[in-house]
Order: structure tokens, then sequence, then C-alpha cells
């Protein structure tokens, strides 16, 4: 007779997994700071798409087993496949259809209705627009792993079903990253998840730490407000014709087509100058920077 | 008898300012070509026109269309009452084209 002892109330202990990956706690800490990085690269890139002010916010690294992540795959999401050539590694982005609707209405300024956004569908002109997204995202992210030496994304592919990616088999551990839009609470979420050995892939050096430092500096003098003029134009006179000028005196100005954006008097961007009422709209031209 | 300052014929470039604002550094870096910037003035019903030489506002005028010219009329020309509050501003987006 065989018998099996069981702690009482306990569940019945499970065999060790030996695949399962061995994470160090310092390289979990360096990759959450990367991916933390991403995010604020996102909200910075993306804030023509996001709704509001809200905001890309990192919610963690897990790791999952791809079989059962692929199974919770939602309709109407996103996914897009990619390789990391240098550190060995492939991975996908999967952005939910919710998150692409409110991607798709906050740029194109649609407001949106409970039914769209129980079960989003898309246009041809607005999948372009998810697809420009999910485009300038994977770019950030790219630049990111370069940055921190991961290497560049390569291998882009969309992909309509994770099961027909073909990279991953259903027991391979993924190292799982959950960004959200906002609030948890209105479930934007966008995942991209890595073959676990990406996180072996970081280096415990100071290259992040330092990195961040100069990001956070890059953040700070970001907000510092410089004084812009919208300028009509500008002409060459003499001291003593300014001096002449009284109240009364109308002079004939530029027509605003070939204004500019100075500060300082140093001109930063040419634009069209146009006036509506009490509001001033200057649009921004095609040309090269100026310096 | 008066003496004429040959200093006075300097020639000066003016500057005609309609807005001043104060924004970011990183939104002024994120304009791109075919974004509007849109300025208002914090007090007033129209713009008021800043004629400046270097960093300095040397009058104020009011703008109009005149047979369709754009005229500047002085109304403002001593300095001390040069300091007006800055604009506000936003900046929009240019719609991507819809089918």
């Amino acid at each position: 007779m065989k018998s099996r002892v069981i702690a009482p109330g306990g569940e019945a202990p499970r065999k060790y997994e030996l695949w399962r990956p061995i994470i160090q706690p310092q390289r979990r800490v360096i990759f959450e700071r990367i991916h933390n990085r991403v995010a604020e690269s996102w909200s910075h890139t993306m804030a023509g798409y996001l709704p509001g002010d809200k905001r890309f916010e990192f919610e963690g690294l897990g790791f999952e087993v791809f079989r059962d992540f692929n199974a919770h795959q939602g309709e109407g999401s996103q996914v897009v496949v990619f390789a990391i050539e240098q550190a060995q590694v492939t991975g996908f982005l999967l952005m939910s259809g919710i998150v692409g609707r409110a991607l798709v209405d906050a740029r194109l300024n649609i407001k949106s209705t409970a039914a769209a956004e129980a079960k989003p569908s898309f246009t041809r002109i607005e999948m372009g627009v998810v697809r420009e997204a999910i485009r300038v995202m994977l770019a950030r992210l790219s630049e990111t792993y370069v940055e921190v030496g991961l290497g560049r994304l390569g291998g882009v592919r969309d992909c309509e079903r994770l099961g027909d990616t073909l990279m991953f088999a259903p027991e391979d551990y993924l190292a799982v990253l959950r960004f959200r839009i906002g609030a948890a609470a209105d479930d934007l979420r966008v995942t991209v998840a890595l073959s676990s050995s990406a996180i072996n892939a970081v280096h415990e050096n100071q290259h992040i730490a330092r990195t961040r430092r100069g990001s956070e500096l890059e953040h700070i003098a970001g907000q510092l407000p410089i004084s812009v003029d919208v300028v009509l134009g500008a002409w060459k006179t003499s001291i003593r014709e300014l001096q002449r000028l009284r109240p009364g005196d109308r002079i004939i100005l530029p027509d605003g087509d070939d204004g500019w954006l100075a500060a300082d008097n140093v001109k930063l961007r040419l634009g069209s100058i146009r006036f509506d009422g009490r509001i001033t709209n200057i649009e921004m031209k095609r040309s090269a920077r100026l310096r | 008898m008066t003496r004429d300052n040959p200093g006075l014929d300097a020639a000066v470039t003016v500057s005609a300012v309609i807005s001043r604002i104060e924004m970011p550094a990183v939104a002024l870096a994120a304009l791109e070509p075919c974004d509007i910037l849109n300025t208002e003035p914090e007090v007033g019903q129209q713009p008021i026109l800043r004629l400046t030489v270097g960093a300095s506002t040397i009058a104020l005028a009011s703008i109009a269309k005149v047979e369709g010219k754009l005229v500047a009329t002085i109304i403002e020309n001593r300095p001390e009452l040069s300091e007006r509050k800055g604009d506000t501003w936003k900046v929009r987006k240019p719609k991507p084209p819809t089918d």
C-alpha cells in the first residue's frame, strides 16, 4: 500500500522546477529601474496619445509561463514581437484593445462611447494610429535598452495572436513587465515580456544609477521656464527714429507669414502667425532647426 | 543752440513681439512642424504688440488690419509702463487625416 504525508491543511508539495530562473535581487532592482525609465520615456514621448494628463506607470516585474500568458490575450489586443540579438533575448509588447482605443481617442480627439470601450474595434486609419503609437513605444524601449547595454530591438513584426509567434514554447518562463496608463482602476495596461534570460543579461554596475541621475537632472532642466517671444518680424532703424515715436504713431508690420519664436533674441523656430480675436496662433513651419 | 548727437544715428534692430510667454524648455523642444502654439493675453481683449530692442521694450502698440495690412498704433512709449504680464499658452497637435 502506498501512502503520502501531507501537512494538515496544506497543499501537496510541488516538485521544484529546475528550469525556473534564479534571479539575484540586485539584478531585479536594476531591471525594475530600467523599466521605470521606459515608463518615463513613454510618458514624455507619447504625450499626444495619452488621455488628459495621464502618464505611463511601471507596475512591476513578474514571471509567468508563456502558456498561461497566452491563454489570457484579450480581444482587440495588439502584439508585436521582437528580438534583442545582443542579449539573445526574444520578447513581445502586448497592448490591450482598450488601451489602443484610449490612445486613438486621445490622438484623434474622439469622444468614446461605452460600447466602443467595451468591445474595441478600429477603422483602417485608427489602426494606423495604433501601429504608429506602438512603433514610437518600441523605439523608446529600444533606445533605453541600448543605453543600458542590453542592445537594440530588431526583427520586429506584428502578430495577431500570441500563439502564432512561434518564438516561445508553452513552458517558457517570461520576465513580464507590466505598465499602466493612469490609475490602476482604469485598467489601461501595456505589457512587455522578455525571455527570462534577459534579466541575467543586465550587469550589476553603476551605469543605470548614473544614467538615472542624469535623466532626473534632464527632467528638472526640462521644466525650467524659458521666456519665449512670438515675433512678427524685425527691422533696422536709428535710435533717433525710435526717440520720435509718440502715442498714435502708426507702423506697418510684417504680415506674420515669416514669424518666429525667439528666446533672448535667438531664433528657435520659424512659424506662420495668425490672429483670431484675442488669441494668437503660430503654426510651426517644416523648417530646419535654426540653431 | 542744441548740438546734434551723432550717436542717435546708430542703427538698432527693432523686433515686433506679438506675444511673450514662459514655457518649460521641454515643451519648447517638443514643438514639431505643423504644431500650433496658441497664446492669449491674460488681460485685455486684444494682443498687445511690444516693440523691443535687445532685451528692452521701447513701446507698446495695439494692432489692427487696415486695408489688408497689419498696422501697429503706438499706445505707450514709456518704458516704465512696458512691464506687462506674460501671456498664457497651449500647444495643439495637428490631427492625422481621416478617411
